[in-house]
């Protein structure tokens, strides 16, 4: 279970590092948006980590027994509610905002007739 | 059970590495697809249904079909 | 061949970073005081939200304010969207699309998407769903038809980009309206119980909670709807 939680964190570190790499690194805009997407991807994913309880059979946060008992057995095994619903509005804006740098894209394309950042810089000549 | 999020995870790594070296951006696009499909498995592991339904449609769907119209607009191949 | 050798080096660094990590972290088993209290008063408690949900009652109850102005941001990236797009004309153009067995495929498929995303959103504030979820489901079916028959037929059909405009400023209104209500009857911005009933006609409505979710079910469908029409128009691309 701790070497689990210890490969997991791990994983997200290497996986931010190659997607900033990928956003700094590669010449081209729509890398640059994957490469985007995939970090905004994971921190997701490290956001609902910290939500995690490592109790025997957890649960997720909805009440399915309505009475006082279901409370109490949700109390013991649920995860925690917040981190996802933080989360969901995240992901749902995170395309929107990813539609917009798309659109960006597509305008310099129209405009300049590439998305190449090195050929931009340098076409005022 | 909470072991598989760590092997999935782990293939994640692999892919995001083939994502950020491949130059025709289509194949990028389409192993961006299969990376959504694995961060989706960990959700279900990480117990997070609520997410899941939004992360289904969006990273798998609409995510994939945006950068496939974005690259038909601009340029497919990469220029290293 | 040089691609396998650095791909092996990073998942060697991957597994060696666990393993030091492994003596330092440990997983938590309790729970958070805030996580507590809202798994035990979303559907009992004196501070209820009426839904036994609790993410879509965190969503738009108790962190209402939060969820009201990501949406205001929704609206503004959908709308500098747009307005990039204003002096583009659309040219009519009439690709063929794909064969009868894909036409009747993409049918059947897009029914069951909407009838799924429709379940998801209406019953958001009893089962996981709610109106992100929903919304995001429901502009993949407009995303199917386009790819599978044309951007064509999907006007033909009566869904132009206007008319998903005001299908979303209707949800829009619909929240800011639900939102700003109970300031005239008395309560606070967004308040859910007391002002807005828990149950109607015998059924969970959950107070305000199934509103928002059927108004950021259209908003959020058609906002993105709009999108994928514009992004298939065939002016502006490249010849490559």
């Amino acid at each position: 279970m701790t070497f689990a939680l210890a490969l997991i964190v791990s994983s997200i570190a290497a996986i931010i590092i190659i997607s900033l790499y990928g956003i700094a690194v590669r010449p081209n805009l729509v890398k640059k948006i994957i490469c985007l997407g995939i970090f905004s991807d994971i921190i997701n994913v490290a956001v609902i980590l910290l939500g995690y309880r490592a109790v025997k059979n957890p649960l997720p946060p909805v009440l399915t027994d309505y009475s006082q008992k279901g409370v109490e057995e949700l109390v013991r095994g649920a995860v925690d509610p917040l981190p996802q619903a933080l989360t969901i509005t995240a992901i749902v804006i995170g395309l929107a905002i990813t539609v917009l740098m798309a659109y960006g894209a597509i305008h310099i394309q129209r405009k300049y007739g590439t998305v190449d950042v090195r050929k931009l810089v340098r076409w005022e000549e | 059970m909470f072991e598989l999020a760590a092997v999935f995870l782990l293939c994640a790594v692999a892919l995001s590495y083939l994502i950020v070296t491949e130059t025709d951006l289509l194949k990028a696009v389409a192993y961006s697809g299969v990376f959504g499909g694995l961060i989706l498995l960990t959700l279900y592991v990480l117990m997070a249904p609520d997410v899941i339904l939004a992360y289904v449609a969006i990273s798998v769907g609409l995510s994939t079909g945006l950068m496939v119209f974005v690259v038909s607009k601009t340029t497919r191949h990469e220029v290293v | 061949m040089k691609k396998l050798i650095t791909l092996s080096i990073i998942l060697l660094a991957v597994l060696a970073g666990a393993y030091y990590l492994s003596s330092y972290l440990a997983p938590r088993a309790e729970l958070n005081a805030l996580g507590e209290f809202y798994l035990r008063n979303s559907y009992f408690g004196e501070h209820s939200a009426g839904s036994p949900e609790v993410v879509t009652a965190i969503l738009w109850d108790y962190r209402g304010l939060d969820t009201y102005f990501e949406t205001a941001v929704l609206f503004m990236a959908i709308i500098s969207a747009v307005s990039i797009f204003r002096n583009i004309p659309s040219v009519s153009f009439h690709p063929r699309g794909f064969t009868n067995i894909t036409k009747t495929g993409v049918k059947i498929v897009g029914l069951i998407t909407f009838v799924a995303a429709a379940t998801t959103a209406f019953h958001g504030h009893i089962t996981p769903g709610g109106g992100f979820q929903g919304g995001s489901m429901l502009a993949v079916v407009p995303l199917l038809v386009i790819v599978g028959f044309s951007k064509k037929a999907l006007e033909k059909a009566g869904l132009n980009k206007e008319r998903a405009l005001v299908i979303r400023t209707i949800g829009l209104l619909t929240i800011a309206l639900a939102a700003f209500y109970p300031l005239l009857a008395g309560g606070r911005f967004m308040q859910n119980l007391s002002i807005y009933p828990k149950e109607l006609y015998g059924m969970l409505v959950s107070g305000s909670l199934s509103l928002f979710n059927m108004a950021e079910f259209l908003a959020v469908g058609a906002g993105f709807t709009i999108i994928f029409l514009l992004l298939s128009n065939p002016e502006g691309g490249s010849e490559a």
